[in-house]
């Protein structure tokens, strides 16, 4: 028996202070994945809050066949969905309002593999401040989707097995998802006026 | 390339860290959700002593008055019709009872 099923045991056996072990080891990885498909701090934090309180209701029910990172992952992005889809609804959303809009001057587009080169040697000749700015605002006009599997994929390093237990999708969409996420992003990149004056 | 890729996310304000104070408001969220469980349950357990208790003094007293041969199977109904017309007679009265019961029970259990 490892670690965390022990603890586990022992905070539906009502010791709730150990679960302070994996609010501690997972919050960094929770908010990443909130941060990665709401795009704004305020509403993350809440978003991994909520995660947290509905993984410690459910504990009692956790089976353990799946590990409780991928677990906590599945809530994280369930509560951030939930989030997006009440924001959405309010106030139509920024980031995370779904897609990229053509009418904002970018179309959806998915850049070819030769010209991906060409805006990374332009990304590279901006500063700090207007690399930051331009991702952005590509991560802006980004799907929820490619933010998200991005996210889990390059910032909180999972496995594509890993994401696939925490999402509905199977292996096959999450790399064909990687794939696309990443030429839309150079893809948006490319039509700003910013790389392509450089 | 894909550390390249990791760094863009990074510099777009993806993977930040989360608020210092984030495990502290987890943790409080956690303990209240605690208490409160705590809380339900003692209220469901002396509610259910409580009645447990009047049961038990009902099948006893039923018995007793059995034993004893005072009990007229001709006129249980109507002794019971009587029993209920004082309850209703004495509602805020028996009701007050058994709150006093419950919340003394909540009392003394809420404390472990």
């Amino acid at each position: 028996m490892d670690q965390e099923t022990i603890y586990i045991q022992q905070v539906v056996a009502g010791d709730v202070n150990r679960y302070a072990y994996f609010v501690e080891k997972y919050q960094k990885m929770a908010f990443a994945t909130a941060m990665g498909i709401l795009g704004n701090e305020a509403d993350a934090e809440e978003a991994v809050q909520d995660a947290f309180l509905k993984a410690f209701r459910g504990l009692g029910s956790f089976r353990g066949g799946a590990k409780f990172s991928t677990w906590l992952c599945k809530i994280t992005i369930n509560c951030a969905l939930g989030r997006v889809g009440s924001r959405g609804s309010r106030d139509g959303g920024s980031r995370g309002g779904g897609g990229s809009r053509a009418g904002g001057g970018f179309v959806d587009i998915e850049l070819a593999d030769e010209h991906l080169a060409d805006v990374d040697s332009g990304y590279k000749r901006l500063n700090d401040q207007d690399q930051a700015r331009c991702i952005r605002e590509a991560l802006d006009r980004m799907d929820v989707e490619d933010r998200l599997v991005l996210t889990l994929y390059y910032l909180n390093e999972q496995s594509i097995e890993e994401i696939s237990a925490a999402t509905v999708w199977s292996r096959d969409v999450i790399k064909m998802r990687l794939h696309r996420a990443r030429k839309r992003m150079y893809g948006i990149l490319s039509r700003m006026p910013e790389l392509k004056n450089v | 390339m894909e550390e390249e890729i990791r760094q863009m996310l990074l510099k777009g304000g993806l993977g930040a860290p989360p608020p210092p104070s984030l495990d502290i408001v987890i943790m409080q969220k956690i303990k209240a959700e605690q208490d409160r469980r705590i809380y339900r349950r003692v209220v469901i357990n002396a509610v259910l002593k409580v009645l447990a208790v009047f049961a038990l003094l009902v099948v006893a007293g039923a018995v007793l008055w059995w034993k004893a041969g005072r009990l007229d199977w001709s006129t249980v109904g109507e002794r019971c019709a009587a029993a209920g017309l004082w309850v209703k007679d004495h509602a805020y009265v028996v009701a007050g009872g058994m709150l006093a019961v419950v919340f003394a029970g909540v009392f003394k259990f809420g404390r472990e």
